[in-house]
C-alpha cells in the first residue's frame, strides 16, 4: 500500500491510496459490512477499489481482539472523554502507548489506526498527538465528534490542533456519523474519510436527503431528484419500498463526497465550501472561526501560486487565505521605490490583468502622455475589493489577476474598510515625504480615498471627482496634473520591466532580493507562453503567465542560496531524479509555502538544484517519508 | 488479590467532595421519603412499604476511593445521624402508615444497613424489632455492600424477625464482570466478594437480591445488553433468588452525570431492556434455572425522561407501564405488545455504536434535528 498526496491546500488534501489492484482517492467514504458470523468491519473507498478496517476496541475493556485481518488496523482507542481530567488522560495514555508499542511491531505504522476524540485539555491532546507521531502511526480515527459538531469554536479548535500536530500525510478518518452537508467543511478541516451512516440513519427515520439538507419524506410535495431510485418510482411513497430511499440517500451522500473531491481536483475547495455554507449556520460560523483561529497555519499550507479563478461572491471570501496572504505579503515585501514622486490611485477593472482592460488602456494612455523621461516618477496603485491595493507591477500575480466579484459599484462597509486600511498601510511606508498622491477615481472610490486622506493626514489630488474616471475630461485633467507635477523634475530613465521584476522577486523571496537578482533585464514574450527574463541575450529566468510566478534559474538560485532564503538543506551530495524526498531533508526554511520555488542546498550552502515545494517548509520538517520538492534543474 | 480501586477513583473522589460540600441540610429524625407501592413479592403480587432513611451515608462513597461513578445517593444523606434518630425515622413512618396494608418493607439507607458506622448496631436491632411487630409483613429487604455481611449480624437480625419473616439482602453487584465493576463503576469489590457474602446469607437462611446496573458508563448499548444478561444469569447461579435490573438514571454530582451533560452518555433504550429481559428468560429456560429464581424485577427511576431509560416521546409511556406489568406478573410477553418506528433507529444505532465507539449518537436519534 502506497500513499501519495496529489494536492493539498490549508488543512485539506486530495490523495491516493495506491493498491496492487488500483487506487482509492481520498476524501472518500467508508461503509460497514458484516460477515455471516456477524463480525463487522469497515470498507473504505467509493469506487471499485477498497480497503478494510476493523471496528475499534472498547475504551476500558481489554479486548485485544483487533485481528490483523483488515488492511487498516485500529490498534488503540484512547480514553479521553471531555469530562475526564488530565490525571486520568495521561495515566491512561501511558498505558496506551505501551500497548501500541507492542502492537506496532506486528502492524505496519502505515496501516495502523489510533482512535482519538475531542478533549478540553489542549495540552493532553498535543501530548497524545505527538505520541502518535512518535510511533509513526499514519491514521487517526476520530469518534465522539457529534457533541462539538455545531459548536464552531470547539470544532475548529480540535481539528486544527489535530492537523497542526501530525505530519501532513496522516490520514484522518471520521467515525462519527455526520450529515452530508458537513462534508465540505470537515474536508476543509482535514478529514479524509467519512462514514455514510448518516444516510442510513436518515433512511431508517424516513428522511429524504436533499443537496442542502433533509426533508421528511411525507412532507415532500413532488419529486425533486431524478437519481436512479427516484426515477424508478411514480409516487414518492414508493421510495419506502425495496431499499429505494436508502439508494437515494446514499447517492446524495456520495455526490457530496465526489463534489468535494472535484473541488480539490480544481484546487479550490474554499469556493465550493463558501457555496455550501448556507446549508447550516454552524458551517458559516466555522469558516469565520477557521479564518481567525488558524489563519497563519492555513496560509502557510496554502499554495502561493495558483491559477484558478477566485469567485469571491460572499463576504466569507474576504478572509480566505489566498486573499489575506496577498495583503500581508504586499505590506511586508512591497515598497514604493525612492525614485518615485507621484502616486496615481486607479479603480480596478473587471478584466484581469488590469492593463488589458479598456479602462486601464485609457488610464495608461493618459499617464504615458507625459514625456518618457518623466515616466519613472509615477507609481500606479490599483484600488480593489477584496484585495485592497495592487501595484501595477504585481497585477499578474495570483490572486490579483484571478479574483472576480460582482461589480455593482456599491461597496459594503467591510470592503471599504479593507481597501482603506490596505491603502493607508501602503502609503504609511512611503520612502520620503515629497510624494504627490493623485486619486484618479470616481463614484464610491472617492469616499474611501477621502477617508484614507483623513487617516493619513495627507491631501490627495482628485482628478475624476466630477467626471467618470474614464471620461475624456477626467483623463485630460489627469494628464495635465501629471505634466505640471513633473515639469520641474530632472529627466530620468524608466525601466518598466526592471520594476516589475524587482517587485515580483521581492514578493516571492523577500524585500530587496529583486535588486540582487536582476539588473538591466527585460521581459519578453506573450502569454500564454512563458515570459522570458533576458539580460542581453542571457536568459535569467521565466515568469509563468497563468500564476504570475517567477521561476528560479540555477543562476538566480545561486544568489538565493547565498542569502539562505527559501532553502531546503539536504544530506545528499548530488541530486538524482526529479524528486527530493523527505528522508533527504535536514532542514527546510519555514517560510516556504506549497508551490514556492526553492533552492536545494548542502549544509555548506552549496546549491545542488532548484525546484518547487510540494508542501510547506513546516510540513517538510515534520515529514519522514514521501516527496517534498519537485526538482526542476540540478547541478 | 484483585485490585479493586478503578482507574477513575481519584477523579471520582474530587467530584464527590464537590458534591458533598453542597449537600442539603435535613432534619436528622425524619426519613427522606416513604411510600407504598405495588410490588412483586416472592411468590405473588402485593404491596410494599418503601422507606428511604436519612443516614450517615455509604462509607465507600465517602472514602478516598471516590465511590461509584453513577451513584449520587450520598447527596441524600447527612452527618452525625444517631441510632436514636434512625429509630425515630422508622417509628414515625410506621405510625404514618399504620392504617395501610402491605406485605413487604423495603428499607433503603443510601449505603449499607449492615455497616454499623452507618446504622449503629442498636438501631439495626431496634428497627428490626419495630418491623417484626407489623402484622401481615412477610418480607423485609435491606441493602448492603458484601463486606459487611457476617454470620453474627445476620443471626442477630434473623432471631428478631423470627421464622415467618423473610429477610433479604439487596447487594449492588451491578455486573458480574469484575473489570467493568471495578473500572467503569468503581464499585470496589469483586464478584468473589459477592459470592462469599451470598454464601454466608444463604447459610443463615437470609435471601439475596442482586441489584444490577443496566448500562454502566463506557460500555456500548450492545455491550450493556450482553452484560446485564450475563449478570442476571450469574447472580442466579450464585444464589440470588431475586434480581433487580436497574437501568441507569442520571444522578447529579456523578461522573455519569458529567458524561451525560456533555452528550457522551445516553441512558439505555427500553428496546434494549426488552431485548435483555427476553434473552434472560430464554437462557433461564435453556439452562433450567427456573427453580433457582423467584423474581426478576425492574423498577426504573426516571423512566421515560432523558435522564432515565427512554425510547422516543411516542412510546415511552407505554413502555413505563409495560415494564411495571412485567415486574409484577413476571411475564416478559407483556413487552411484546408495543411497536414504534423508533425501533428501526435503535437497531441501527446499536450497530453503528459498535462500529464507531461513538458514545454521542443520541445526537442523531433524529437526523432532521440537524437541519433545524
Amino acid at each position: 500500500m502506497k500513499y501519495q498526496i496529489v494536492f493539498s491546500s490549508g488543512f485539506a488534501k486530495l490523495a491516493k491510496i495506491k493498491l496492487e489492484s488500483g487506487v482509492i482517492e481520498t476524501p472518500t467514504i467508508m461503509k460497514r459490512d458484516y460477515l455471516k458470523n456477524e463480525e463487522g468491519f469497515w470498507v473504505i473507498g467509493d469506487k471499485d477499489n477498497h480497503i478494510t478496517m476493523n471496528f475499534p476496541p472498547g475504551f476500558l475493556v481489554n479486548d485485544n481482539k483487533s485481528s490483523n485481518k483488515t488492511d487498516f488496523v485500529i490498534i488503540e482507542n484512547l480514553l479521553m472523554h471531555t469530562v475526564l481530567d488530565k490525571g486520568i488522560l495521561e495515566k491512561k495514555l501511558t498505558q496506551s502507548i505501551e500497548k501500541m508499542k507492542k502492537i506496532i511491531t506486528e502492524v505496519p505504522p502505515e496501516q495502523a489506526v489510533c482512535v482519538i476524540q475531542p478533549t478540553e485539555s489542549k495540552e493532553s491532546l498535543i501530548k497524545i498527538l505527538s505520541a502518535i507521531t512518535e510511533l509513526k502511526v499514519k491514521n487517526i480515527a476520530i469518534t465522539n465528534l457529534l457533541p462539538i459538531l455545531t459548536n464552531h469554536r470547539k470544532l475548529v479548535e480540535f481539528l486544527g490542533l489535530v492537523k497542526t500536530n501530525v505530519p501532513i500525510d496522516t490520514r484522518i478518518i471520521l467515525l462519527s456519523p455526520i450529515s452530508h452537508t458537513f462534508i465540505p467543511l470537515l474536508t476543509y478541516l482535514g478529514v479524509d474519510i467519512f462514514t455514510n451512516d448518516f444516510a442510513i440513519l436518515a433512511t431508517k427515520q424516513k428522511i429524504y436527503l436533499t443537496h442542502s439538507g433533509a426533508e421528511e419524506l411525507s412532507n415532500l410535495k413532488e419529486k425533486i431528484c431524478f437519481c436512479e431510485a427516484c426515477s424508478s418510482v411514480s409516487d414518492l411513497k414508493e421510495l419506502e419500498n425495496n431499499g429505494k430511499l436508502l439508494q437515494h440517500n446514499e447517492q446524495i451522500y456520495l455526490q457530496k463526497i465526489r463534489e468535494t473531491r472535484e473541488a480539490l481536483h480544481k484546487k479550490d475547495l474554499r469556493s465550493f465550501l463558501e457555496k455550501e455554507l448556507q446549508n447550516h449556520a454552524a458551517i458559516a460560523s466555522s469558516i469565520r472561526t477557521i479564518d481567525k483561529r488558524w489563519r497563519d497555519e492555513i496560509i502557510l499550507r496554502t499554495p502561493t501560486w495558483s491559477s484558478y479563478p477566485i469567485k469571491s461572491i460572499t463576504s466569507y471570501g474576504f478572509s480566505r487565505p489566498e486573499i489575506i496572504a496577498f495583503q500581508q505579503r504586499l505590506l511586508e515585501r512591497f515598497s514604493i521605490q525612492k525614485n518615485k514622486k507621484i502616486i496615481v490611485l486607479l479603480p480596478c477593472s473587471a478584466r484581469k490583468p488590469y492593463s488589458e482592460s479598456r479602462s486601464h488602456q485609457l488610464f495608461l494612455n493618459a499617464i504615458n502622455a507625459i514625456p518618457v523621461k518623466k515616466r519613472a516618477y509615477i507609481q500606479e496603485l490599483i484600488i480593489t475589493s477584496p484585495l485592497g491595493i495592487i501595484p501595477r507591477e504585481l497585477e499578474r500575480v495570483f490572486p490579483a489577476a484571478h479574483y472576480d466579484i460582482p461589480v455593482t459599484g456599491d461597496w459594503s462597509f467591510e470592503e471599504k474598510e479593507i481597501a482603506i486600511t490596505q491603502l493607508v498601510n501602503v502609503l504609511l511606508k512611503l520612502p520620503h515625504k515629497e510624494f504627490t498622491i493623485i486619486a484618479h477615481v470616481s463614484d464610491e472610490y472617492i469616499e474611501l480615498c477621502q477617508e484614507a486622506e483623513k487617516r493619513l493626514k495627507m491631501n490627495f489630488i482628485f482628478t475624476a471627482q466630477e467626471n467618470k474616471a474614464t471620461s475624456q475630461k477626467a483623463l485630460e485633467i489627469l494628464s495635465e496634473n501629471l505634466l505640471s507635477l513633473t515639469t520641474e523634475l530632472p529627466e530620468s530613465n524608466h525601466y518598466p520591466d526592471q520594476e516589475i521584476l524587482h517587485a515580483l522577486t521581492d514578493y516571492h523571496f523577500g524585500s530587496g532580493v529583486g535588486k540582487a537578482f536582476f539588473t538591466k533585464c527585460k521581459i519578453r514574450g506573450k502569454p500564454p507562453l512563458p515570459l522570458k527574463i533576458l539580460q542581453g541575450n542571457d536568459q535569467l529566468g521565466v515568469i509563468q503567465p497563468a500564476t504570475g510566478k517567477l521561476l528560479l534559474s540555477m543562476k538566480t538560485g545561486e544568489l538565493l542560496a547565498k542569502r539562505r532564503e527559501y532553502f531546503v538543506i539536504t544530506n545528499a551530495e548530488k541530486l538524482e531524479g526529479s524528486t527530493l524526498f523527505a528522508v533527504g531533508v535536514i532542514n527546510a526554511d519555514e517560510q516556504i509555502r506549497p508551490s514556492d520555488d526553492v533552492v536545494i542546498i548542502t549544509e555548506k550552502d552549496e546549491l545542488l538544484g532548484i525546484g518547487w515545494a510540494l508542501m510547506s517548509g513546516v510540513d517538510m520538517n515534520k515529514q519522514k517519508k514521501g516527496a517534498v520538492v519537485k526538482i526542476r534543474a540540478k547541478k | 488479590m484483585t485490585e479493586v480501586v478503578g482507574i477513575f477513583a481519584e477523579y471520582l473522589c474530587k467530584i464527590r467532595n464537590k458534591s458533598l460540600a453542597r449537600r442539603k441540610e435535613r432534619a436528622k429524625d425524619k426519613a427522606i421519603a416513604a411510600w407504598i407501592e405495588d410490588d412483586r413479592l416472592i411468590t405473588q403480587q402485593g404491596k410494599a412499604l418503601v422507606i428511604i432513611l436519612n443516614s450517615n451515608g455509604c462509607a465507600w462513597a465517602q472514602s478516598d476511593s471516590g465511590g461509584c461513578s453513577m451513584c449520587g445517593y450520598s447527596n441524600e444523606t447527612s452527618e452525625n445521624i444517631s441510632a436514636k434518630d434512625l429509630i425515630k425515622q422508622v417509628d414515625d413512618v410506621l405510625i404514618k402508615f399504620t392504617a395501610k396494608k402491605f406485605q413487604s418493607v423495603k428499607l433503603f439507607n443510601s449505603g449499607s444497613f449492615l455497616d454499623e458506622k452507618e446504622i449503629p448496631k442498636d438501631a439495626q436491632i431496634a428497627i428490626m424489632k419495630l418491623l417484626a411487630k407489623i402484622p401481615e409483613v412477610t418480607e423485609i429487604i435491606v441493602e448492603t455492600r458484601p463486606e459487611y455481611v457476617t454470620q453474627e449480624k445476620l443471626k442477630r437480625l434473623k432471631s428478631i424477625l423470627g421464622k415467618n419473616m423473610e429477610l433479604e439482602l439487596g447487594i449492588g453487584l451491578e455486573t458480574s464482570n469484575d473489570f467493568v465493576r471495578i473500572n467503569n463503576i468503581n464499585k470496589g469489590f469483586t464478584y468473589k466478594d459477592f459470592e462469599k457474602a451470598t454464601k454466608i446469607a444463604l447459610k443463615n437462611i437470609v435471601r439475596v437480591k442482586s441489584y444490577l446496573l443496566f448500562k454502566p458508563p463506557f460500555l456500548t448499548e450492545k455491550e450493556a445488553i450482553n452484560d446485564v444478561i450475563q449478570s442476571v444469569i450469574d447472580s442466579i447461579k450464585a444464589g440470588a433468588r431475586s434480581v433487580s435490573i436497574n437501568p441507569m438514571n442520571i444522578q447529579s454530582g456523578t461522573l455519569v452525570y458529567r458524561l451525560w451533560q456533555t452528550d457522551l452518555y445516553r441512558s439505555p433504550w427500553f428496546w434494549s431492556l426488552k431485548k435483555a429481559i427476553q434473552k434472560i428468560w430464554e437462557t433461564i429456560e435453556k439452562e433450567k434455572l427456573q427453580d433457582n429464581v423467584d423474581r426478576i424485577v425492574s423498577d426504573p427511576s426516571g423512566a421515560g425522561s432523558n435522564k432515565g431509560i427512554h425510547n422516543c416521546r411516542k412510546c415511552n409511556k407505554y413502555f413505563i407501564k409495560a415494564i411495571k406489568n412485567f415486574s409484577l406478573k413476571q411475564d416478559p410477553s407483556v413487552l411484546n405488545q408495543i411497536t414504534c418506528e423508533c425501533k428501526e433507529t435503535w437497531g441501527e444505532l446499536l450497530l453503528i455504536e459498535e462500529a464507531t465507539r461513538d458514545s454521542s449518537l443520541k445526537k442523531v436519534e433524529s437526523v432532521i434535528k440537524y437541519f433545524e
